[in-house]
Order: structure tokens, then sequence, then C-alpha cells
């Protein structure tokens, strides 16, 4: 049977997946982050380039999580009622998989062509000049394009080889965070190595800040197609490496039948059963690693900018947090509440839950595992800032306030855990809680630039984490804030598990 | 005092906008085993679920244990009933013991409720495996020792030798009929298998598109020569 055929076939298995969806969100949320920016603006006439420096570097951010969570969706719908098997026997690895790949292709495709016509609609909407040449905004999909195709080749693969969907999503955003990070570093060759940050390294419109007038000026640079030409070589390189991974893939994971250990008494652990229930799960592993990943480039960031950042030990605190706190600390609690309730949602598991436990004890169970994992991250985060401070000798005293933002990072960081808690209970879907979280975070980093900072849960982090930059916290509303937050949570995830029907094998 | 340890009355639940399960009048008498019986799709599971308080239903009520079912006393009824309601629930990367380990955790109970269940469906030598490497047989085994363990007043089971090879069978037949007798228990089995709750039920319930349509001692419904199938095959016509 030919790839068209096939592709046809992989048509009607999407029916009703609706996997453009995410993208349709991730636009309108991309439009509203710029109206967001700029709409009060005066109508400048370059107001064009505006958008042809900022899209590339929004979608830095936006798109590797998209990419990676479509492709895993794409894959996950096989994995979920163990398809593979009957598929192998009338079709090989090669066929599906290039199959779906076609099909990501495609809707890759679609995706572009969205973001093309947004930049129309973009300039509709904040009164720019639409009529810039139509060939950069074909230089701009065409670059788009490349660089989402080489995540999607990563992301697929992936996401044939595991089962589990955060494999794919932690992938997509530790790419995305380095990508995003490397591209604060200066111009060199790596940067345009690395497939995430391709988005921006393929752009063509500079910008020149006065740091005196603060004046700042966008032009137009030669397009630089060197990271584009990289990417199409990353391609071919994965592509290869699928196909010889594929040969070699069978339907079943190598048969580990017997574990060879073998106790001789039946012991209990000691550990609590939520933790129990995480045992040889990688979960946890994005709260140590991102945070790491966070600190070394900030620390890099720090060093290569001392000329700009003159504060000592509160600019390596900058560094270190600002991003952490604004975009990743919330998608890494969404992964874990995201893995956590996932082996309930799984198969006859509900049932087996709901007849053993209290609804409350049940909720309550998942979010202390979650605050208490959140908050071991953050003091990880103090200890990598201390070891960076030490080992590159900052001069001067520690920022006074480090402890206070440290226990009022971790208490503000309770009531995302209780939100996530929610919403994972009651969106059974794995990717989609995650992009939740994304968007929330950003919302949340809007809500203070408009100057409501106790709105939402994601707002309360950042400005717990980011105190003497936002401003000192006001208490009272604070605590007022993050009390009705988690209390509210809390209460409508208990009222939602013991009111509504069991659902299982889903 | 009553003698039904399970009363439902008027049962109904929707699906949509048609009934899966409708006026559904279960009556179970203390320490038998009942089988309930079914086609495919007939309502079985829904019912039992209902039972369980797993789902609430859309109109009736149900009578477990002396207590009325409702979302605020589920846990405190649960507490005193083992089930295997669809296929059994597990955690794929823990180890079998560890997969009992977290219901004798819930449920309050102790290593030796955990061996003893082990030992009963003979998984003991492979408790330290994952259970996502076991086999089907073995995962329904596990579910059974879940259901068993502790030995609970009121055991509910749905299709419990799904997936069990003969000797499984016998096996697993043999020790439900032992229950009422070692574990002073009820237990309500749900099976395709006619002559399999042929050879162990007291009682039989036999419900067709959501409606019951017998109730009663299995000896009174197989008059003379007739076979439970025959008699099942003849009810459930034209279904």
């Amino acid at each position: 049977m030919g790839i068209i055929e096939n592709l046809f076939i992989e048509l009607k298995k999407q029916k009703r997946r609706h996997n453009l969806l995410i993208f349709v969100a991730v636009i309108i949320a991309e439009i509203a982050f710029l109206y967001g920016n700029y709409h009060n603006k005066e109508a400048v006439s370059d107001g064009w380039m505006i958008l042809f420096y900022n899209i590339p570097i929004i979608n830095c951010v936006f798109f590797p999580v998209t990419i990676a969570g479509f492709a895993s969706r794409l894959m996950d719908l096989e994995h979920k009622g163990d398809m593979l098997k009957c598929l192998y026997t009338f079709s090989t690895p090669q066929k599906i998989f290039f199959t779906k790949y076609l099909y990501g292709a495609l809707a890759t495709v679609v995706l572009v062509a969205m973001q093309c016509g947004s930049f129309i609609l973009s300039c509709r909407i904040l009164g720019f000049d639409s009529n810039f040449p139509a060939k950069y905004l074909l230089i701009h999909g065409i670059s788009t394009f490349m660089t989402c195709m080489t995540l999607l080749s990563i992301h697929l693969l992936l996401a044939f080889l595991y089962r589990n969907q955060a494999v794919s999503i932690s992938v997509g955003i530790l790419g995305g965070f380095m990508g995003f990070f490397s591209i604060v570093l200066p111009k060199s060759i790596i940067q345009k190595l690395i497939p995430w940050a391709t988005f921006v390294t393929s752009g063509f419109v500079s910008m020149d800040w006065n740091r005196e007038t603060r004046e700042i000026k966008y032009y137009l640079d030669k397009p630089d197609y060197t990271s584009v030409i990289f990417c199409l070589g990353w391609i071919v390189l994965l592509t290869c490496l699928t196909l010889m991974l594929l040969k070699k893939s069978g339907v079943e994971e190598s048969e580990k039948a017997n574990s060879g250990i073998k106790t001789e008494n039946v012991l209990m652990h000691k550990r609590p059963i939520e933790i129990l229930k995480l045992k040889g799960s990688p979960a946890w592993i994005a709260f140590f690693i991102v945070p790491a990943i966070s600190a070394a480039i900030g620390t890099v960031n720090y060093m290569g900018n001392l000329s700009i950042l003159k504060e000592g030990w509160y600019s390596l605190w900058t560094q270190h947090t600002l991003f952490l706190s604004y975009f990743f600390m919330p998608v890494i609690i969404a992964i874990f509440t995201g893995c956590i309730w996932r082996v309930e949602h799984s198969g006859t598991n509900m049932n087996l839950l709901i007849t053993h436990q209290k609804p409350s004890m049940i909720v309550l169970g998942k979010y202390v595992a979650t605050c208490f994992i959140t908050s071991v991250s953050l003091i990880w985060v103090i200890i990598l800032y201390l070891i960076a401070g030490f080992v590159i000798h900052i001069d001067g005293e520690l920022p006074s306030g480090l402890m206070h933002w440290l226990v009022m990072g971790i208490l503000s960081s309770w009531v995302i855990c209780a939100f996530q808690v929610l919403v994972s209970l009651i969106i059974r879907n794995f990717v989609l809680p995650i992009i939740l979280a994304f968007l929330c975070g950003i919302s949340g980093v809007a809500c203070i630039a408009y100057d409501t900072p106790y709105s939402t849960p994601f707002s309360l982090f950042d400005l717990a984490m980011n105190q003497r930059e936002l401003g000192a916290i006001n208490m009272g509303s604070f605590a007022l804030s993050s009390i009705t937050f988690i209390v509210a949570s809390i209460m409508i995830a208990i009222m939602y598990l013991s009111r509504t029907d069991v659902r299982s094998n889903e | 005092m009553k003698n039904y340890i399970i009363e439902t009355y008027d049962l109904c639940k929707k699906g949509g906008r048609k009934y899966r399960v409708k006026n559904v009048n279960l009556a179970v008498p203390k320490r038998c085993i009942y089988g309930f019986l079914g086609p495919n799709g007939a309502g079985k599971t829904t019912t039992m679920k209902l039972l369980l308080g797993l789902i609430q239903p859309d109109g009736g009520a149900v009578e477990i244990l002396g207590q009325k079912m409702s979302p605020k006393n589920r846990f405190d009824i649960n507490m005193r009933t083992g089930s295997l309601i669809e296929s059994p629930g597990f955690y794929g990367h823990l180890t079998g013991q560890e997969n009992l380990e977290i219901i004798a955790r819930y449920k309050n109970l102790g290593t030796s409720d955990i061996k003893e269940a082990l030992d009963t469906v003979q998984l003991y030598d492979r408790k330290d495996d994952k259970v996502k490497n076991y086999s089907l047989g073995m995962k329904q085994r596990l579910g059974i020792a879940m259901a068993l363990m502790g030995k609970p007043e009121l055991i509910i089971l749905d299709e419990p030798t799904n997936g069990l090879d003969p000797a499984g069978i016998n096996e697993i037949r043999n020790l439900i009929k032992s229950i009422p007798e070692k574990y002073d228990s009820t237990v309500i089995i749900s099976s395709h298998l006619l002559s399999e709750v042929e050879q162990i039920a007291d009682y039989v319930g036999i419900i067709n598109k959501g409606q019951m349509i017998y109730q009663g001692l299995l000896s009174e419904l197989e008059i003379g020569d007739a076979s439970l199938e025959e008699v099942f095959l003849e009810m459930t016509k034209g279904a």
C-alpha cells in the first residue's frame, strides 16, 4: 500500500482528536501576547519589523512544547489501545512512522500558514503598516517550517519509542529552555547548532538598543541561512537514526520478565503511598535538571554580561530564576501532576482507587506529594545559586531577603500545585494541562505587567521569587489570595472526585 | 434481622438518553454465592459499579451491608468489600507485591494478609516481578488477590476467570466455592461462562438489556432436564 493511502488512514485515525486546536490555541496566545505588549504603542512605520523580530522569539518559547505535545499525541493513540501489536501484522514500523511523519509535516504546514496569517492579523490589530515585502513572510515561513520539522523528527521518534508522553514533552521543555537561553548568549556557531534556537537564529531583523536614549531601533539584516542548513542536516541525521532504530524495534519492549531480585519475606515499605507509586517513574527528574540548566546558563550569561549586570549576587539571582519562575516551574509542576494522575486514569485503576480511599485523602495525598517535590526543587535552586556564586567569586553580601524569597517562593508554589492537581484530575489528557500551565505562566507575567499580581496563582509565584524587581509583597493580599486559591482548588477536586462517575478504560 | 447483604430499589442509570440499567431490584442473601448473568452489554458491570458507588444512580437506591450507599459513606462501606471490576487495575511499574501493599495500606492490613493473598492465587514466586511483565492470567490473579485480601464481608468479582487457563479456572472455581465457609463472606460473581456459574452459584440473577428478568435460587431455575444454558438462551432470546 502506498504512503498516500496510509495517509488517508492516518487522517481517519486522527478524527475527533482535534489536533489542530492546539495550534490554533498557541497562535491565539501569541497574538494576545503581542497585543498585550504593543497595543498602545504609536503606529510606527517599521512596525512590521517589530513583529518579525518578536514573533521568532515568542515561537522559541511556545513552539517546542507545542510540537512535543502534538508529536506525542500522534503516537499516543497507538500506544493507548496497544494498536502497534495489531498494526505490525500488516504494516512495517517504517511505514507507520513515516505516515505519521507526513501527517505531522502537513499539520506543520498548516501551523506555519496560520502563523503567516497571524502576521497580517497582528498588523491590522496593532495598526502597523502591513505593506512589507512578501518575500520576508516567505523566508520566515520556510525557516519556521524547517525548525518545526526538525523538532518533529526528534519528538516523533521519542514518542514512537517511549510509551510515556512525559519523555517527549520533557525533552521539548528542556530543548525550549536551552534554545531560549542560548539566544541571549553572544552569537556563536554553537547557538546555530541548537535546533530549538533556530526560530531566532534564522531571523533577519535585528535590534539596536541605545542605552543613553533608551531608544530601540530595528533594522533589516541579510537573512542568515546557516542555522536552517544545520536544521536540514539534523533532519537527515535524525531520519537515518530513525531508520536504524526502527529496523531493530519490535512490539514488546525487551523482555525483562524476571527482575532477578528475589526477596525472602514480604515486607512493607516505609515511604508514603504516593511516593511508592512514583517508584521508578522519571517524573521528578525535571525538577532537578531544569534548575540545573537554568543555573548553568544563568551563570554563563552573568559572566558574559558583567558590564551591564552590576549588582553582584542580586544580578546572579535574576539570571538564575527569572525565566525559571516565569515559564518553566509551572510547566514542570504540570508534568509532575500529569504523571501522578496518569497512573490512576489509565486502565481500571480508578475503580481500584475509589473503592479503597476517601476522595479527600486521594486529592490531599497527591497534593502533598507535589508540594513536597516542588519545595525540594526550590531548595535545590537556592543551593545551585549559592554554589554558582561562590565558584565565580562574587563580591559583596548575599541579598538580605534571600531566605524570605525562598520561603515565600515555596509557599506560593503550593498554590500552583493545588491548581495543577485540580486541572490534571479533571482533564484526563496528558498534554492539555501542560500547555495550559504554560499559557497560565505567561498570563501570570501579564498580570504582573498590569499590576494585578494577586489575581492568579502563577503571578503570586513570580512575585515571591522576584521581590526586589517587582516590589515587596503585601502580606495580607498574598495570604488571602493564596489561601483562597488553594482551598478552592482542593475543594473542587474533592467534590469532583466524589460526585462524578468513575471512568475507566478510556 | 435482614437476611440480605445487598438490596437495590428500582436502580436506574442512564447512558446518554438510553437506560443502561433500568429498575433493577437486586436482593442478595447473606453468605451465598450469587451468580450474575447476562449477555454482553446487558448492564452487569454498570450494576456492579452502582453497587460499589463508583458511579451515581440516576434513580433508585442501593442498600449494602446495612447502609444506604452515598458518596459520603461510600468509603466506609467499601472498606468492608473487595472487588474486581472490569479488568484488574494495577500499577505496571511496580511489582506484584508492591501493588498488593498499596491496597493493604489503604485497607490497614498487614504483611500476613499480603502473603496469604499471594499464596492464595499462587503468585508468591513472581511477587518481585513488575506487573507490566505479567501475563494476562497473572494480572487477573493479582486482581483477584486484591479483592480477596483481608477477607472482606462482601466480594464482588466481575468475570474473574477472564484469561485464565483451564487449570486456573478450576482453581479459582474451587477457591470461590470455599469462600462463604472459609471467610464467612458473600460473593457476587458475574460471568458469561454458564457452566461455571452452574457449578458454584446458589442464587442467580439474569439481566438483559438493563432489566432483571430472573432472580432466585439456581435450583428453581433448572426445571427438569434443561441446563442453565438452555434456560438462559431461552430467556435472553431476541436480545
